[in-house]
C-alpha cells in the first residue's frame, strides 16, 4: 500500500515537472509567435493595399459623355515615381484621379490635373507612401495625401521598418533602383519589399537577397495596368 | 481480503487530469495563434483569386467589343447599357440585378458595357482617319469566387471602319473602390 502511494506520487510529480516544462516552452513559443504573426498580418494588409494602388496608378475617370469636345484622355503620366530617403528605404508617389485620399478622407479640392481637352479639369490625388521610424506606436508605413506635410501623414500599417522598391522599365530585363530611373513614364512593374519589425533589409532583393524570403520580409511584384 | 486505496493514489488521478487539461489548453492557445496567421494568408489568396477572376471577366467583355454592339436607347439590355443609364457599381446587387450579363464560369458576377459616346472619324485627334468612327465604352466587370468581391472598371476606344476589323484600345483600368 505504501509502495502504491509512492509510485502514484512519483508519477504525479513527473507529470507536474513535464507539464511545467511544456508550459514554459509553449509560453515562450507563443510570445515569439504572436508578434511575428501580428507583423505578418499588418505587412500583408499593407502589401495588398499597395498592390491595389500601384496597379491602378495613373487612372483617370472618363467624362460622363464622350464626344469630339470631351474626348477620353489617356492615363496620367507619369503614374508614379520614387526616391530613396534613408534607412527607412524609399518613398513612393502614386497619382490617380480620385475624390478620396489614401486615408479615406473626402476631398472637395486638391491638385487639379489640367488637360486642355478635358473639361472640367480633373481632381487628382497624389499619395506619398513611406516608412516612419518615429511614428507613434513604432515604425509604420505612412501615407501622406497630396504631400501636404508630415502633419497630415498617418500610419496605416504598423510594425514595418522599411520599404525598398525596384522598377522594371519598358523593354528592360533587369530591375532598377529608384535612383537609376530617369524616365518614370517607362515604368511597367514595381517590386515592393517590406521589412517587418525584427527583419533585416539586407535580405530584400534590392540589397542582394534571394528567396525563400525570411518570415520578417514580404516581397510583391505589381504590374501597372495603365501603362502600355 | 479487501485492499484500501492510499489517499495519495486517489489524488494522483485528478492531478494528472488537471495537468493534462492545462497542457491541452496551452497548446490550444498556441494553435489559435498559428491559425490566425493561416487565416491571414488565406485572405490574401482569396483576394488574389477574386482579382484574377474579375480580370478574366474583363477580358471576356473586351472580346465582345470586337463584335457589333446594339446598345439600347434607354436602360440596360443583355449587358449593354445606354450612356449614363448604367447602375452604380458600388451599390449594384450582382445576385438580383438585371443590368449585367453573366460571364462563363462565374456564378456571382459578370459585366456590363456602357456606351460613353461616339465620335465620327476625323473630328478629334483621338479618332483620326476619314471613314467610320470611334465608340467609347466603359466596362464594369465583377467576380466573387470565394465571397471576396472585386469590381473593375476599364474604358476602351473601339475604332470601327467598313474595310477593317475593329481595333480595341484600353485607355484606363481601375478598381471601382478607391482607395
Amino acid at each position: 500500500m505504501l509502495a502504491d502511494a509512492c509510485v502514484a506520487l512519483a508519477l504525479a510529480g513527473l507529470l507536474a515537472v513535464t507539464a511545467a516544462g511544456v508550459n514554459a516552452h509553449v509560453s515562450g513559443a507563443r510570445a515569439a509567435l504572436e508578434p511575428a504573426l501580428q507583423a505578418r498580418a499588418s505587412g500583408a494588409a499593407a502589401m495588398a493595399w499597395l498592390g491595389t494602388q500601384i496597379r491602378q496608378s495613373g487612372a483617370l475617370l472618363p467624362p460622363d459623355t464622350v464626344d469630339a469636345a470631351h474626348p477620353l484622355v489617356p492615363p496620367l503620366r507619369p503614374a508614379l515615381r520614387a526616391e530613396t530617403v534613408g534607412i527607412a528605404g524609399d518613398r513612393l508617389q502614386i497619382r490617380h484621379e480620385s475624390r478620396t485620399d489614401c486615408l479615406g478622407g473626402n476631398r472637395a479640392s486638391g491638385q487639379n490635373y489640367v488637360e486642355p481637352t478635358r473639361d472640367p479639369v480633373v481632381l487628382t490625388q497624389t499619395n506619398h507612401i513611406f516608412v516612419s521610424r518615429t511614428a507613434t506606436g513604432g515604425p509604420s508605413l505612412m501615407c501622406d495625401p497630396d504631400g501636404s506635410g508630415p502633419a497630415t501623414a498617418q500610419a496605416f500599417a504598423s510594425q514595418i521598418e522599411s520599404i525598398h522598391l525596384r522598377f522594371r522599365l519598358q523593354g528592360g530585363t533587369a530591375w532598377q533602383d529608384p535612383a537609376a530611373v530617369t524616365d518614370w513614364d517607362q515604368v511597367r512593374a514595381v517590386e515592393v519589399c517590406l521589412v517587418l519589425a525584427g527583419g533585416r533589409s539586407s535580405a530584400c532583393p534590392a540589397r542582394g537577397g534571394s528567396g525563400p524570403w525570411p518570415t520578417r520580409l514580404l516581397v510583391g511584384v505589381f504590374a501597372l495596368r495603365n501603362a502600355s | 481480503m479487501r485492499r484500501e486505496r492510499a489517499p495519495a493514489a486517489g489524488l494522483a488521478l485528478p492531478l494528472v487530469l488537471v495537468l493534462g487539461a492545462s497542457c491541452h489548453l496551452m497548446v490550444g492557445l498556441l494553435l489559435d495563434a498559428v491559425r490566425g496567421g493561416v487565416q491571414d494568408g488565406a485572405g490574401l489568396v482569396h483576394a488574389a483569386r477574386s482579382l484574377a477572376a474579375s480580370e478574366n471577366v474583363l477580358v471576356e467583355a473586351a472580346a465582345r467589343l470586337r463584335t457589333t454592339l446594339m446598345f439600347p436607347a434607354a436602360g440596360c439590355a443583355a449587358g449593354l447599357c445606354a450612356n449614363r443609364q448604367a447602375p452604380s457599381p458600388s451599390s449594384y446587387d450582382w445576385a438580383r440585378g438585371s443590368a449585367h450579363t453573366s460571364a462563363a464560369g462565374v456564378t456571382s458576377g459578370g459585366y456590363w458595357i456602357e456606351l460613353l459616346g461616339t465620335v465620327p472619324a476625323g473630328q478629334s485627334a483621338d479618332c483620326s482617319g476619314s471613314a467610320g468612327g470611334c465608340e467609347y465604352v466603359r466596362v464594369i466587370a465583377s467576380a466573387a469566387p470565394d465571397g471576396v468581391r472585386r469590381t473593375l472598371e476599364a474604358c476602351y476606344r473601339i475604332r470601327r471602319s467598313a474595310d477593317a476589323a475593329p481595333v480595341v484600345t484600353r485607355s484606363s483600368w481601375r478598381e471601382t473602390a478607391i482607395p
